[in-house]
């Protein structure tokens, strides 16, 4: 059996990769134990010879780049052109793609250019015993996960959240670039023009990427309440996460800190949950942090069925207490 | 103005917590969850139901789904849009998003209108594959934009606002186009007495397979090229020790789990 081809899109964040790349590739490399799967990064940006030199030394066999222009933000036509290119020149079996709020759109949008199916949101990926890639996706906010095959065209794509799968680094081994000619995108007609883009004010750690998720829920009640849960996520070194009814409560400004199936997938070292009654949507996005406290006033909240540790009582008292033994101890 | 609002009728995602797999036929069992129109999907039509008071035209519901579904197509006609389109067969059942929006786009054709914009909502609260609305615009051969919180129609030009991870960023797509118009991007209206009474007036036209222009090998199960295998349920639950004590005890208590943990504070 001829080895398997795998390529991942390595998003760009700053010139540099971004982390889904390294998870997808540490990923990649577990699929096929046995025969060594040619692993290959797709790259497309403006300006991307750092990015290059980055990826020629994480593990992959192959770098594939295409720098324009018109690749500088994202734009869903000139990406997807440009991904499409790669996948039609290095004929992946595998294709995986970070679900980002970008790559959420490009992963299907390929599906139809390239005619093959894609499965969302993948949770895992496997290789079966009959030697068949094996996508599981949630469904139902992640009540019940679904295995999905792609049996007959190729590539098989799959999308995953940034978080899904652990950084594992690997060695560099020796690994071909491959610049491609970009005068392809030139030529693309399109009929949506990049008009600006608005930052929001970086708010902290990033909840994807703490140490210690401090997450509250419409248990937390009042805004002075939720000061305490971002008082103990920052005495903590931490970031403060929210669920859906927290944000829909104007606690937190918008979703950059939103847990779960529509947010961001985390897995930390602590996870608390003040007031968080555990909606199956938001279990999907925290359930794999490494130990999972959880603080709620009714017993029976589903959130504790998850949970290492439970206290029964009232969540903005137990966070305050901690708060204060913090400041003590500094 | 003739805007196209694609909808899903799905399982209340609020009782999804009530799911569960027959163990035997290993098949989702959905008793006692009622069918409501996917949230994102009222945001979508909500959004279309502006832009008509504002630009004036008609707004036209689609959706692929069992017959029984009517009522909550009836639901989008109360809303306010002024006709609806029920795609329902047997031959489509188990598409995955490639074959649904083929199928849509099928659909769409045979309305015989001309549809400047195409809205759907992001995703749906079940598959939440978010796939649709992009691959929709692909076999339609229109450009197309999802995770839209903000959308406004001049000049033959749909200025969108697409969230990203750190912001938002803004595009002007020529019309026509299709549009993922973001959950919670809007509050959608209340149905009202008198919009359940214009309602009775309105059509809703159902194509089966003989009424649609389709390639049977681009249809349903055997034309999705995506294929289900087994559904599992994930064990998850773990220990839930409890704590118990003065809010200080508790603190103290968990301060020591969080430094087993390796957090150094």
């Amino acid at each position: 059996m001829e080895n398997k081809k795998i390529l991942i899109y390595a998003e760009l964040k700053g010139g540099s990769l971004e982390t889904s790349a390294y998870e997808l590739l540490a990923k990649a490399r577990t699929l096929f134990p046995a025969a060594d799967a040619a692993i290959a990064l797709a790259i497309a940006g403006c300006g991307i010879d750092e990015a290059l030199k980055e990826a020629a030394v994480s593990g992959a066999d192959l770098v594939y780049g295409v720098d324009s222009p018109r690749l500088e933000l994202y734009h869903v036509d000139y990406h997807a052109e440009a991904l499409k290119k790669i996948a039609e020149t290095f004929h992946p079996d595998i294709f995986l793609i970070p679900a980002s709020c970008t790559g959420e759109e490009l992963a299907p949008t390929l599906g139809l250019k390239l005619r093959t199916g894609v499965a969302a949101h993948c949770v895992d990926l496997q290789v079966d015993q009959n030697g068949e890639f094996l996508q599981m996706v949630p469904a139902f906010g992640g009540k019940v996960i679904g295995e999905i095959y792609t049996p007959k065209t190729k590539p098989q794509i799959a999308s995953i959240k940034p978080g899904m799968f652990s950084v594992i680094r690997q060695q560099p081994r020796s690994c071909k670039t491959v610049l491609l000619d970009d005068s392809f995108l030139e030529e693309l007609k399109t009929k949506i023009k990049l008009r600006g883009i608005e930052k929001d004010e970086p708010s902290g750690v990033p909840v994807e990427q703490a140490d210690v998720v401090v997450c509250g829920g419409f248990g937390i009640e009042t805004a002075d309440n939720w000061k305490q849960v971002e008082r103990l996520a920052s005495l903590l070194g931490g970031a403060v996460g929210s669920t859906r009814p927290a944000v829909d409560q104007g606690w937190v400004s918008g979703e950059q800190q939103m847990i779960g199936t529509s947010g961001k997938t985390v897995r930390p070292k602590v996870y608390i949950g003040a007031g968080v009654s555990g909606a199956t949507h938001h279990i999907c996005g925290m359930k794999d942090s490494n130990v999972i406290i959880s603080i709620n006033t009714d017993k029976d909240a589903e959130i504790f069925a998850v949970s290492d540790y439970k206290i029964v009582g009232d969540g903005a008292a137990v966070i305050k207490a901690l708060c204060e033994l913090l400041e003590r101890r500094q | 103005m003739n805007i196209a609002v694609c909808v899903k009728p799905v399982p209340d995602p609020e009782k999804y917590n009530l799911l569960e797999i027959d163990p035997k036929t290993k098949r989702l069992v959905r008793e006692g969850i009622p069918t409501i129109i996917n949230p994102a999907d009222k945001n979508a039509l909500e959004a279309a139901l502006r832009l008509k008071e504002l630009h004036g035209g008609r707004v036209a519901v689609i959706s692929m789904a069992p017959l029984f579904s009517q009522d909550k197509i009836k639901e989008c006609l109360a809303m306010g849009a002024d006709e609806a389109y029920l795609i329902s067969d047997r031959a489509f059942g188990g598409a995955d998003t490639f074959s649904t929006s083929y199928t849509l786009a099928k659909g769409l054709e045979k309305t015989g209108i001309q549809f400047d914009l195409i809205l759907a909502g992001n995703d749906s609260a079940d598959g939440a594959t978010s796939h649709v609305p992009s691959q929709l615009g692909e076999w339609m051969e229109l450009p197309h934009i999802t995770n839209i919180t903000e959308i406004e129609i001049h000049d033959g030009i749909a200025s969108v606002k697409k969230k990203i991870s750190d912001g938002l960023i803004e595009y002007d797509m020529e019309l026509p186009a299709v549009a993922g118009i973001a959950r919670n991007s809007n509050q959608p209206r209340m149905v009202s007495a008198m919009g359940i009474v214009k309602a009775k007036n309105k059509k809703i036209e159902v194509y089966t397979q003989k009424d649609l222009d389709v390639d049977e090998g681009l249809i349903g199960l055997s034309g999705s090229p995506t294929q289900p295998g087994q559904l599992l349920t994930p064990d998850m639950s773990r220990n839930a020790k409890l704590l118990q004590g003065e809010p200080a005890e508790i603190a103290a208590e968990l301060l020591a789990i969080i430094r087993k943990a390796g957090i150094a504070v």
